[in-house]
């Protein structure tokens, strides 16, 4: 019963009084076709609803405003329903490209409808949990309402690209072979150093200038051995860090390049684990290949800016979580006091890489241009450049992105070789 | 289709009730039934569903006081008003609902099925309510207590109704 049905009802029952009060037949005739409207209504009040459904997504994981066609069947396995409104409960976040969530229509006994349509969203993890079905008799008077779970969900992953080559140099790296330089003599590629020939070196390695020196001892080539590396990522989604003023965030940046970099890690073979750091803390457990990679950047999908008076600053990073003496790169925006944490992490032997996307020239970007702006930008900007400069002191390799370059084209040349400090071994 | 059906039975309902009254002398009244038409076409276009039970309830009183006062021109107008406008409440609601839905050959067949059936009891209602007036009936005792019966019957429902908190 709803609204109408109680507005209708009164009329009837205020006519049939009235006329009962007032003797005057008539009244009461007036009454007769309302009556009849009810009593058709409830004589075909919908019974038990017996509806089936059934949800197919196209995709479980696209990009950021791919279309995904959704196809919705309905299969009524129970008696006639002679109005059914069904809502699809679309995610909030997606937009409906093409056709309708929502369909009214009248099933017949075993008769089976399906629709399709196509959304697209941001990046995001989006469950389709249930079907909102109302079904009433034709007049719509006696409505009955019911939700059913359909589920299915969609991952629109953020967009990686593809990096040909990013340069580390971690203290420690694990036993299997790879790319990265390990600081011990061994099969590789780059020269280490020269040592005293043993019977497995192969000729060709054999060093002829310092073997000419002495005339007993014949000395060979070392080279440096190349093997994996564990190297944690961080993603800063504190509020305080990504978002400016007038809605925009630098968060989508970040996100962009956390994905670039794990893709690019993990390709080169190392193990890689990534933590979210905002709101909440969301830890992926360090891994290896292509399901390492699904995980990461499903990880990402779901990855929102927030604020957490715990999580205020980094200092509550579980460095724990990190092997000891292992790559980690921090993925943030910075601000003065983070600073200490990066020199914490340093002081306990960690490799640290910070590849910060730039607020102050985002900023102004959207600002207008005018002596104050541009005197404030300035101001900004020094202390930014202060605040790089101190952490580039301690150790860490930065990686100021001006967010309009491409990241792509800013790791080709910043992080195609390591820094002569870190090839140092510091 | 359902909108042309709402307002043809709008302006059909409405105006027998507006017609009634005219020809009975009453100028003022008809005009105002007449402009509760434009206003509810006016209400259709803004989508305020909610006046159409308004109109309903102006019809209705409208034509309960014709009753009352025993129109000279006819009480059928009355009845044929009532049912008319029942009709055009009816389908602004199924209106509404149509448009939250998508337009498809389903929600076509619906509207064929739902503006016959509006249509049909309607007009049954307006017979209905006819035959009392045609054939003169009386308001005997046994009338009375039957529609007493029928009354504490309607409150008991109401009463349940309530009691289980908007569900039977």
């Amino acid at each position: 019963m709803n609204l109408r049905t109680i507005f209708l009802s009164s009329l009837f029952y205020g006519l049939l009084l009235a006329g009962l009060i007032t003797t005057r037949g008539e009244l009461v005739a007036l009454a007769l076709p309302l009556a009849l409207y009810l009593f058709s209504s409830m004589w075909d009040a919908p019974g038990e609803i017996g509806l089936e459904f059934q949800r197919s997504v196209s995709a479980e994981r696209v990009s950021p405003g791919a279309p995904v066609s959704i196809t919705l069947t309905v299969s009524n396995v129970g008696p006639a329903l002679g109005e059914v409104l069904i809502e699809d409960k679309i995610p909030e976040g997606l937009t409906v490209e093409e056709g309708h969530t929502c369909h009214l229509l009248a099933l017949k006994p075993g008769e089976v409808v399906s629709w399709t349509i196509l959304v697209s969203g941001p990046r995001g993890c989006y469950a389709f949990n249930q079907v909102q079905v109302e079904v009433s008799e034709p007049m719509g008077l006696v409505q009955h309402e019911q939700s059913f779970a359909t589920p299915g969900q969609l991952f629109i992953l953020p967009p990686v690209l593809r990096l040909q080559q990013v340069a580390i140099r971690p203290r420690r790296t694990r036993v299997y072979s790879g790319n990265i330089p390990a600081r011990t003599g061994g099969p590789g590629i780059e020269f280490f150093g020269v040592r005293e020939y043993q019977n497995s070196d192969s000729p060709r390695w054999i060093n002829w200038r310092a073997s000419a020196r002495h005339s007993q001892t014949i000395f060979s080539n070392e080279f440096e051995q190349e093997r994996v590396a564990d190297i944690g990522i961080i993603l800063d989604g504190r509020m305080r860090t990504n978002a400016l003023d007038a809605g925009h965030s630098l968060f989508e940046h970040s996100v962009l390049a956390a994905a670039a970099l794990a893709d690019a890690f993990l390709n080169q073979g190392n193990r890689v684990g990534l933590l979210l750091y905002g709101q909440y803390l969301r830890w992926t457990l360090p891994g290896y290949g292509k399901i390492q990679r699904e995980r990461i950047l499903q990880a990402l999908s779901h990855a929102q800016p927030g604020e957490n008076q715990v999580f205020a600053d980094l200092g509550s990073i579980p460095t724990r979580l990190f092997p000891p003496h292992s790559q980690v790169v921090l993925v943030s925006p910075l601000i003065e006091d983070d600073l200490e944490m990066l020199l914490q992490f340093r002081a306990n032997g960690y490799q640290v890489m910070l590849v910060s996307p730039d607020p102050v020239t985002y900023e102004l970007s959207s600002l207008p241009d005018t002596e104050q702006v541009r005197q404030a930008a300035r101001i900004v900007r020094m202390e930014r450049q202060v605040l790089l400069q101190k952490v580039q002191r301690a150790g860490v390799q930065v990686l100021d992105w001006n967010v309009s370059v491409p990241f792509d084209k800013l790791v080709r040349t910043s992080l195609g070789r390591p820094p002569g400090w870190a090839r140092a071994g510091i | 289709m359902t909108l042309t059906a709402l307002i043809i039975s709008l302006t059909l309902g409405m105006g027998s009730l507006a017609w009634g009254y005219y020809t009975s002398g009453f100028h003022r009244l008809a005009l105002v039934l007449a402009l509760l038409v434009v206003f509810w076409g006016g209400s259709l276009w803004r989508r305020w569903y909610w006046f159409s039970s308004l109109g309903l309830l102006a019809a209705v009183g409208a034509a309960a006081y014709g009753m009352w006062i025993d129109l000279s021109a006819g009480l059928n107008w009355m009845i044929a008003g009532v049912a008319g406008v029942l009709i055009a409440w009816d389908l602004t609601d199924f209106l509404r609902r149509l448009y939250l839905g998508a337009r498809d050959d389903h929600s076509r067949s619906l509207e064929r099925g739902h503006i016959a059936r509006a249509v049909i009891l309607g007009v049954a209602g307006m017979l209905l309510g006819s035959i009392p007036l045609v054939i003169n009936l009386k308001f005997s005792f046994e009338w009375g207590v039957l529609l007493v019966l029928v009354a504490a019957f309607g409150i008991t429902q109401l009463v349940s109704w309530l009691r289980h908190g908007g569900q039977f």
